[in-house]
């Protein structure tokens, strides 16, 4: 029992975030990866978030890709 | 020759002039070589259609191209799109008359492990890069070429 629910603990590490290096976002930038079909409404929200976090990005590529707000 | 057909004829060549006047080399990574380089400048840019201010940098890079066409330096723009008809596209909608790289396994990419996109270096005549810039805004115009400059008159 000991062993499994070390191999369990220890796969899950395995699946930790990576990173998505600046020349591997050509398909998350596309449009059919953006978490909204309306890019207006998600710039309108992604300004509300703004003003109100003071922090932006996260949620498509599309805008930009160069690491910057 | 008649009025007309001289006419024609003048017509033809002058739009095989401006046709002309876009015309890039595209050149592949695997033939590509900075030494080919040696002894000259090179601002090397990369670029990527889905990149909203790489478009932007492109009429800039030719600007830059046409200011210093004496001075020894060379634009290199490494394109690192992977679908061939994205490449095409963006180069139609945004000509370029400097070299271009097309870096589909991103080789080039990798090798100079870029922070973001767009991503230049510039290369002095040793090869070595002197300055690294990430991003394109406008505002940032003006400094990066200041910087171009006094790089160039120093060496």
């Amino acid at each position: 029992m000991f062993k499994i629910i070390t191999a369990f603990i220890l796969i899950s590490f395995l699946c930790s975030c990576s990173t998505v290096e600046p020349w591997q976002k050509e398909i998350l930038a596309e449009q059919d990866m953006s978490l909204t079909a309306q890019p207006l409404q998600l710039k309108t929200d992604d300004h509300i978030y703004f003003s109100k976090e003071s922090s932006s990005g996260g949620r498509g590529f599309g805008g930009g890709g160069c690491g910057c707000n | 020759m008649t009025k007309s057909s001289k006419k024609y004829w003048i017509l033809s060549l002058l739009l095989l002039t401006s046709l002309n006047a876009g015309a890039y080399e595209i050149v592949n990574e695997k033939d590509f070589d900075l030494q080919d380089y040696a002894g000259k400048f090179v601002y090397l840019d990369f670029w990527a259609s889905w990149c909203v201010p790489c478009a932007k940098s492109f009429p800039w890079m030719r600007q830059l191209d046409k200011q210093y066409s004496n001075d020894d330096l060379v634009i290199v723009a490494v394109g690192i799109d992977k679908k061939q008809d994205k490449f095409d596209k963006f180069l139609q909608k945004y000509p370029a008359k400097f070299t271009i790289v097309r870096d589909a396994d991103s080789k080039l990419a990798k090798q100079f492990q870029l922070q973001g996109m767009p991503s230049s270096y510039l290369i002095d005549p040793k090869g070595e890069v002197v300055y690294t810039h990430v991003g394109f805004r406008k505002k940032d115009i003006p400094s990066v070429e200041a910087k171009i400059a006094t790089i160039i008159k120093s060496k």
